[in-house]
């Protein structure tokens, strides 16, 4: 067994052609135990860490952080401690990585086969001794009346047909030997085009050159995850006939309600997590909202699945709260906190992202009074929700100080109209008021 | 479990031979877990890690003459039969002096001169040809029968339930092993087979038929000890339910959504077929040192065998059109 | 030699055969008949057409195999049983029937030998009772060679005459690679001279059933009785062409046809099969590729339509190309 091993992009399932690296997690001069984290990979939108398959010392890594590599290739070196540096360098250098890719090789197109399927070469006689009739005597029957209407000896010549069957050519050229004379007009069997007959395969555009590097042009690949999320983005923008409602909720009493929770429980509750568990109890009262579009089909679910939005460094994630309806607003405060925490750390997995039925989204702690957000499909709406916020109110008639907060419901005319989004705000304005009902 | 010492009818020899066979298919599929990562490997792979027993098993009593035919995770029983472990890693890694010059590859692993019909890349396509082959055996008069591996996927196709029928009535002796691994792909069996009950099918097709606990090889050998006992006297067909579990996805690279988050790991705690051979080893006279030996030489020859898979030459392209008939 | 009809032929084929080689076995649904039931007659068919017949009494029921209505399972015991070294003959009551057991022929029997690295033989034959013109409707009509000439690994036989299904089954049984035999229904009854002994027909092997010099025909199955019509029809005004009989469609001996070709400069086609990748689409791509030159006119091709099998009577005399079209289309080539 060589002491030197590589360690190389994995395949993960049959479809992957290649992974970005988002970091390593061992550094060179550290000695690995089967089954160690060695790297972070990231496909689509998740991470999975590459764990060493085998045991060893780290030697060198020769794969960068932030950049993607096909599967096979060479992201770093395990060796014993005793060998050299020089010989790990030898390594490198004559490293060839597995061909994983399904696409054809670049070579020009190989020549046209026959159209006639190749006849295999009979085998070795040995093998399964055949009873049909072999080639010898065979005649093609056209060959055989020429050779008829010529007067031609058909057992002095040898067949070059198909199996060794005299044709049609073949007579010919036996009559023209006999007679002396030219030969019979050449057969028209069309020869297998040449290589250079054979249209080069097509070369695809290159995309205009990009302008390299220059001062002022900082140029950065966008992620799998980012490009992923900019698909997704586009396609909910141009599919989907977004309207939006706006509703300014007043917060004073639900305020209070959260302070008095978190007086007396173990679990830091936030407003938003407030939020979350009216709008899945609202979800519930209007499932219309509670549902996917799928194609022309109307899929309305039982359970609130409801995912709030966590920006982390690499890009806007939604994880999933299951059965928010079914979780007390403390609950939901420590799914919340974990999930969070795990998606900032790249650290979900796809049943946390996949799935919801309908997605919160709270950029309030960035100072914005409103905004709206584009529905994830299929989902078939999407509740924006600004900053708690001090504003002057009326109640009872006459001015006061009230804590106000603008929600905005994004929703897909297709499936809920205005009265019925209308709607939707307005149990939840009332709910929101009325935090005893949480 | 059995705690009767003299229980076995097999010698230790016999059950050596037996962990040997378990141990090298273990091996060999958690090897090429590894390996396919590196990309190397072509296409589809379907492990057996966790239904050791079961090929093993059913295979140990079979002699040369008999024929099995296999699923499209057909490693194990391949190894079980006694073909070459080294030409079937080779053919796996699709190099041209595989046990099929890399033309068929894991999915349709064969060795007929071993009695072995092949892996099936068709769910359910395998039993009918092993009633085919037991016809042959019955008209023989020498006693030998055929062996139809099949899932608790398979277990739903038509054509499964055809080659029961026909077992049957022309009362061949084919033995149906069902393997009830828990999944038929990304489905569990208690959603996909209505009536719960995979040998009762068996039975209701009118042969006997019984359940055992595929991770317990005494007892999966047992149940093919009198499945083997009738059908070589020419009563008819038989059916053999073994509940084991598989320990990887339905094929490699696989995210095994549908299994809850550490069943796996439990799964090979609790119920791995090797772990509980060993357990009882001293009740049959087998000592850890045996063992150990054992699994030494078997990671050893796995090692060989990837290495010379590694090194051996692909296919030439003139291979792409021979072998297609025996004579056009 | 004896007038025999094309189902004695081949039932001579297979008692011949079958004394000769133990290891060849019949199964099939009413192979034999009588099976399981209350009048105490086995043998109550000799199957379905009458093809199978005597075969039971005299080789007895491990050989002569009645089975339940399971194609699959049939199909697929005939490519086991051939793995484990017997030479089985399934038959197929109807071509129609290759849907419910499509897998065994087209992924097992036909890719063993490839898949298994040339280790092994399959040497299974299936007979398939095929073609229209009896008003059997939709499902039990179709022509069905089309599919299975394009399925590397299978040999496709299509006799047209008594004489050559005999000498063409005799082959199929001796061969070692499976074969896929057709025998269409309209011509079981239909007589020639056929000698009681043993002779071979080998595949790959055109027959040049007419000889002429203006139009190259091809045809197959009852086409061929069809095509003779038209042609000795024709023959009278002095139009005289070659009517060639392929007999077998893989291996499909397509250099008899281009060297026919190579003298008349027009070809007709004619297949009973609906015209998108039936074997007259196959014939013409490949003399239109490689005997392109010898060309003088457009191939013509006379097949069925693009639809399935109609019931009425009038309506499937429409469907199956006659020989009033045959003639037209080689008086169309002509005109060129």
């Amino acid at each position: 067994m060589s002491s030197i091993r590589a360690l190389t992009m994995p395949k993960w399932g049959i479809e992957m052609q290649e992974g970005m690296i988002t970091g390593w997690t061992a550094a060179v001069g550290q000695t690995l135990a089967v089954g160690d984290p060695l790297l972070d990979v990231e496909t689509d939108k998740i991470v999975n860490a590459v764990e060493a398959p085998f045991a060893g010392t780290l030697r060198r890594i020769v794969a960068n952080a932030g950049t993607a590599y096909p599967v096979g290739a060479l992201l770093a070196v395990l060796a014993d401690p005793t060998v050299s540096e020089a010989e790990v360098d030898a390594f490198i250098a004559g490293f060839k990585p597995a061909q994983t890719s399904f696409e054809p090789s670049g070579d020009t197109v190989a020549p046209v086969v026959a159209v006639a399927p190749t006849p295999a070469p009979p085998p070795a006689a040995a093998a399964m001794p055949s009873e049909a009739p072999e080639g010898e005597g065979r005649v093609s029957p056209i060959a055989r009346r020429l050779a008829q209407k010529l007067g031609i000896d058909l057992s002095q010549i040898k067949g070059t047909g198909p199996n060794g069957r005299i044709s049609k050519e073949d007579v010919e050229k036996a009559a023209a030997a006999q007679s002396g004379a030219a030969p019979a007009p050449a057969p028209v069997a069309t020869p297998a085009p040449s290589p250079a007959a054979v249209p080069a395969v097509l070369d695809v555009p290159a995309s205009p050159a990009a302008p390299a590097n220059t001062a002022g042009v900082y140029r950065e690949r966008l992620t799998p995850m980012r490009q992923t999320i900019g698909r997704r983005l586009l396609a909910s923008t141009q599919s989907i006939p977004h309207y939006r409602l706006e509703r300014t909720v007043e917060l004073s009493a639900l305020l209070a309600y959260r302070e008095r929770l978190n007086g007396q429980g173990r679990v830091r509750v936030s407003v938003n997590d407030c939020v979350l568990r009216a709008v899945a109890l609202n979800l519930l009262e209007h499932p219309m909202v509670n549902a996917h579009l799928v194609g022309d089909e109307l899929l309305r679910f039982a359970s609130a699945d409801v995912a709030f939005a966590v920006a982390t460094p690499t890009g806007l994630l939604t994880p999933v709260v299951r059965s928010a309806h079914a979780l007390s607003v403390a609950e939901i405060a420590t799914r919340v906190r974990d999930l969070a925490g795990r998606a900032r750390s790249g650290k979900l997995v796809r049943e946390e992202i996949e799935g919801a039925t309908f997605t919160v989204s709270n950029l309030g702690m960035y100072g914005l009074d409103r905004f709206d957000a584009i529905i994830n499909p299929p989902q078939v709406a999407i509740l924006a929700v600004g900053a708690v916020r001090e504003a002057p109110i009326v109640r009872d008639g006459a001015l006061a100080v009230g804590h106000v907060c603008t929600l905005t419901l994004s929703a897909d005319h297709r499936v809920i109209d205005g009265a019925a989004g209308a709607g939707f705000l307005a149990t939840l304005a009332d709910r929101l008021g009325q935090p005893a009902t949480l | 479990m059995s705690t009767d010492t003299s229980a076995s009818p097999l010698s230790t020899e016999r059950l050596l031979q037996a962990y040997r066979q378990m141990r090298t298919i273990r091996e060999f599929e958690e090897r090429l877990h590894v390996e396919i990562q590196t990309g190397e490997i072509p296409g589809f792979t379907h492990l057996y890690s966790g239904q050791e027993a079961i090929a093993v098993g059913v295979c140990e009593p079979l002699g040369p003459n008999d024929y099995i035919v296999s699923t499209h995770r057909g490693h194990g029983h391949c190894i079980a039969k006694g073909c070459d472990v080294i030409g079937m890693m080779k053919e796996i890694y699709g190099r041209a002096d595989g046990l099929c010059k890399g033309k068929g590859g894991s999915m349709h692993i064969a060795d007929v001169t071993k009695g072995m019909l092949g892996a099936n890349a068709i769910v359910g396509g395998g039993p009918p040809i092993a009633v085919g082959a037991a016809i042959a055996c019955r008209n023989r008069g020498d006693g030998t029968v055929s062996v139809a591996f099949g899932g608790d996927g398979s277990c739903n196709q038509g054509t499964v339930f055809e080659a029961m029928n026909l077992a049957v009535v022309l009362k061949v002796p084919t033995i149906f092993v069902y393997e009830n691994n828990g999944y038929s792909e990304h489905t569990g069996v208690d959603y996909a087979v209505g009536s719960g009950d995979i040998a009762g099918r068996a039975a209701a097709f009118g042969m006997p038929a019984e359940k055992v606990d595929g991770t317990d090889f005494h007892a999966v050998h047992a149940a093919m000890t009198r499945a083997l006992q009738h059908a070589r006297a020419g009563h008819g067909p038989y059916a053999i339910e073994a509940v084991a579990t598989r320990f990887y996805g339905h094929f490699e690279g696989d995210p095994q959504l549908y299994r809850a988050k550490d069943e796996v790991k439990r799964q090979r705690e609790s119920m791995d077929c090797l772990g509980n051979f060993c357990r009882t080893a001293a009740n049959y006279g087998i000592d850890e040192d045996t063992l150990d030996e054992i699994d030494a030489d078997v990671l050893a020859l796995i090692d060989r065998a990837v290495s010379e898979a590694r090194q051996s030459p692909p296919p030439a392209d003139s291979e792409l059109t021979t072998d297609v008939y025996v004579a056009y | 030699m004896t007038q025999k009809s094309m189902r004695d032929a081949i039932n001579d084929a297979l008692h011949l055969e079958m004394a000769r080689n133990p290891n060849i076995i019949v199964l099939g649904e009413d192979v034999s008949g009588g099976a399981g039931g209350t009048s105490g007659q086995r043998e109550a068919s000799g199957g379905i057409f009458g093809v199978t017949k005597g075969l039971l009494p005299k080789f007895g029921e491990h050989r002569v195999i009645d089975t339940p209505i399971s194609e699959s399972a049939i199909m697929g015991a005939a490519a086991g049983a051939a793995l484990a070294g017997l030479r089985p003959v399934a038959e197929l009551m109807f071509a129609d029937f290759v849907g419910v057991s499509l897998d065994q022929i087209f992924n097992q029997m036909a890719k063993f030998r490839y898949m298994f690295g040339g280790r092994t033989t399959c040497p299974a034959v299936v007979r398939l009772a095929m073609g229209a013109g009896m008003n059997m409707g939709a499902q039990h009509s179709q022509t069905i060679y089309p599919l299975l000439t394009a399925v590397p690994g299978l040999k496709v036989v299509i006799p047209s005459n008594a004489y050559d299904a005999k000498g063409l089954m005799l082959t199929a049984l001796r061969g070692d690679d499976p074969v896929m035999f057709f025998e269409h229904k309209a011509l079981y009854p239909r007589k020639g001279e056929v000698p009681d002994g043993d002779y071979t027909i080998p595949f790959g092997e055109a027959a040049l059933v007419r000889e002429g010099e203006h139009v190259t025909v091809v045809a197959l199955a009852r086409m061929v009785v069809f095509a003779e019509k038209a042609i000795d029809g024709l023959a009278k005004e002095g139009i005289t062409c070659d009517l060639i009989d392929p007999r077998t469609t893989s291996p499909l001996d397509i250099d008899t046809i281009l060297e026919s070709v190579e003298n008349t400069g027009r070809l007709v086609v004619i297949d009973e099969s609906p015209p998108r990748c039936s074997v007259a689409a196959d014939i013409a791509a490949q003399v239109a590729s490689r005997g392109f030159r010898s060309l003088k006119a457009p191939i013509e091709m006379v097949t069925a339509p693009h639809s399935p099998v109609p019931f009425a009577r009038e309506l499937e005399r429409a469907y199956v190309p006659s020989p009033q079209r045959i003639e037209a289309a080689i008086r169309k080539v002509l005109q060129e």
